[in-house]
């Protein structure tokens, strides 16, 4: 190809958006406004997946010690236990500890007067590499001797795991299905595009145009158009994410919330690629149609 | 130029376009393709720039078998023959030069060649003064003025006509037959398809009659109808 012609191209492209200016400017606002809703549930779903794995990976198990084991027996139990697949840290919290601790959770000299001795026994404190294992290890460490019981919330933590499982298989479904929509809005939207054009394409089969040389112009106009959707798309979730973001923060800043930086360029990107990628697909396929003369 | 050795041309739906043309149209010829409307004058130019492909027979255009081509050489066949037609074709939202020219840039041409040969043509139209205005702003007979520029700016070796005087009033249509017997005399071959009785019978051309897809009557310097 030559220089003149891809210099005509991407002149034909330009001039192509600016003539149909108003056709041209509904698409990329459906466009952007597409782009927009997928990029902000992307992002929601992103922040309630963090703030799950967040919680996940506070799990841990209390490994409760009888009293007849010394300090070598724990000593080696501790080894024992951080032996174990999939441990990540093991933390031992001694009888003096526990009651310390407690002391500082119940805030009440009261009911510690009532306690002449230390009822609490010795304990580890395990968390895991991987949150799904708990339930598998608890029962490992149960029946290792010196172990008195095991504690680790089976009830709640059963539940969070069984909710954070249905929210991914939820958000991947509904990213699936959404970004199937996009692609059929922006496709149709382009098709709309194109058809207004049908005869612009006949005449240029009737002087000897190529397919490739009616087709380049068309293919760039769409890229364009999924590109400067994509940009308005962009600007719009970034202010509206650093906007919504305070608000919840603010009214709840004891969750994980997911900062305004590498991941919303990273959803922004992607944004942006998708719409321009689907321009061009959908201006490929859409003038296919009307090549056949 | 254009030869035809038993062209038949039936539509997916049954209905018979063309039946058994036979002709040869010399290089240098000024043509007409006179019939009612459905005689298979349409079909007959869709044919020489492959718009359709030919059911039966061997047609050839320029010393190609036009039947045979791949698809990318139909470009090349279609930028050898210019055509313009009843409705001009124009694209409306380009200004007449750039109309010209796009007959040009298809064929990646230099852009000192399409400033060279875009005026040429706008000025043999005589129109070279209205470069700048687009198609709604002209007349109909500018309009073709227009047509005729794009069809012939690439030096084609046939002009096909596709009933180019049918929008316009007489006189209108009389420069516009001044035009196509000026670039003839250039040394295209012309192949006109009309209704227009007075032209064709002022001209004393070639006519070839056409009447249910065959070819009635073909006689150098010939009249409408008998």
């Amino acid at each position: 190809m030559k220089l003149t012609t891809v210099g005509y191209h991407f002149r034909e492209a330009s001039r192509g958006l600016e003539r149909n200016g108003a056709m041209s400017l509904v698409s990329i606002g459906i466009i952007a406004l597409c782009l927009l809703i997928l990029g902000g549930f992307i992002l929601t779903i992103a922040n309630l997946e963090h703030i799950a794995a967040d919680l996940e990976s506070r799990v841990e198990i209390r490994v409760f010690l009888s009293d007849e084991l010394k300090k070598d027996g724990i000593g080696a139990l501790e080894e024992k236990l951080a032996d174990l697949a999939g441990v990540k840290k093991v933390e031992y919290i001694s009888k003096e500890q526990g009651l310390e601790k407690l002391q500082t959770q119940i805030d009440d000299p009261k009911v510690f007067a009532l306690v002449k001795d230390n009822p609490l026994p010795n304990s580890f404190n395990i968390t895991l590499k991987e949150p799904e294992t708990v339930a598998a290890i608890a029962t490992k460490i149960q029946e290792l001797a010196g172990v008195t019981q095991v504690n680790y919330g089976q009830e709640w933590v059963d539940k969070l795991f069984s909710l954070t499982r249905g929210l991914w298989i939820a958000a991947t479904i509904a990213i699936i299905s959404l970004v199937a929509v996009v692609i059929m809005i922006i496709t149709n939207t382009i098709r709309l595009a194109v058809f207004a054009r049908r005869r612009e394409v006949e005449i240029m089969k009737l002087v000897g145009a190529t397919d490739w040389f009616i087709r380049i112009p068309f293919l760039l106009e769409g890229m364009l158009m999924g590109l400067v959707a994509g940009i308005v798309a962009n600007v719009i979730l970034y202010l509206l994410y650093g906007f919504v973001a305070g608000r919840i923060i603010s009214l709840a800043p004891f969750l994980p919330w997911l900062p305004l930086g590498a991941l919303v360029g990273k959803v922004c990107f992607a944004v942006m690629l998708l719409g321009m990628v689907v321009g061009a697909l959908a201006s490929g396929i859409s003038i296919r149609k009307y090549l056949h003369v | 130029m254009i030869q035809m050795y038993q062209v038949s041309k039936s539509y997916p739906n049954g209905a018979v376009a063309l039946r058994d043309i036979n002709l040869v149209i010399e290089k240098g010829e000024f043509v007409f393709l006179v019939g009612a409307s459905g005689a298979g004058k349409s079909t007959f130019m869709k044919l020489v720039i492959r718009r359709e492909l030919p059911s039966a027979g061997q047609i050839v255009v320029g010393g190609k078998n036009v039947a045979r081509l791949r698809n990318w050489e139909i470009p090349r066949l279609r930028r050898s023959v210019g055509t313009i037609f009843q409705d001009f074709l124009l694209l409306p939202n380009k200004t007449a030069y750039e109309n010209v020219a796009f007959a040009l840039e298809v064929t990646e041409a230099s852009t000192r060649e399409i400033r060279r040969r875009v005026p040429a043509a706008l000025e043999l139209v005589g129109l070279k003064h209205k470069f700048s205005a687009r198609p709604h702003e002209l007349s109909g007979g500018e309009q073709q003025r227009i047509s005729i520029a794009r069809s012939i700016v690439n030096n084609p070796l046939i002009l096909l006509a596709d009933e180019p005087t049918g929008n316009l009033d007489p006189a209108t249509s009389w420069e516009i037959m001044e035009l196509l017997c000026e670039i003839n005399k250039r040394g295209t071959t012309v192949l006109m398809a009309t209704h227009n009785r007075e032209i064709v019978d002022r001209m004393k051309r070639r006519v070839i009659a056409l009447e249910g897809g065959q070819i009635i009557r073909d006689e150098q310097r010939g009249v409408y109808c008998l």
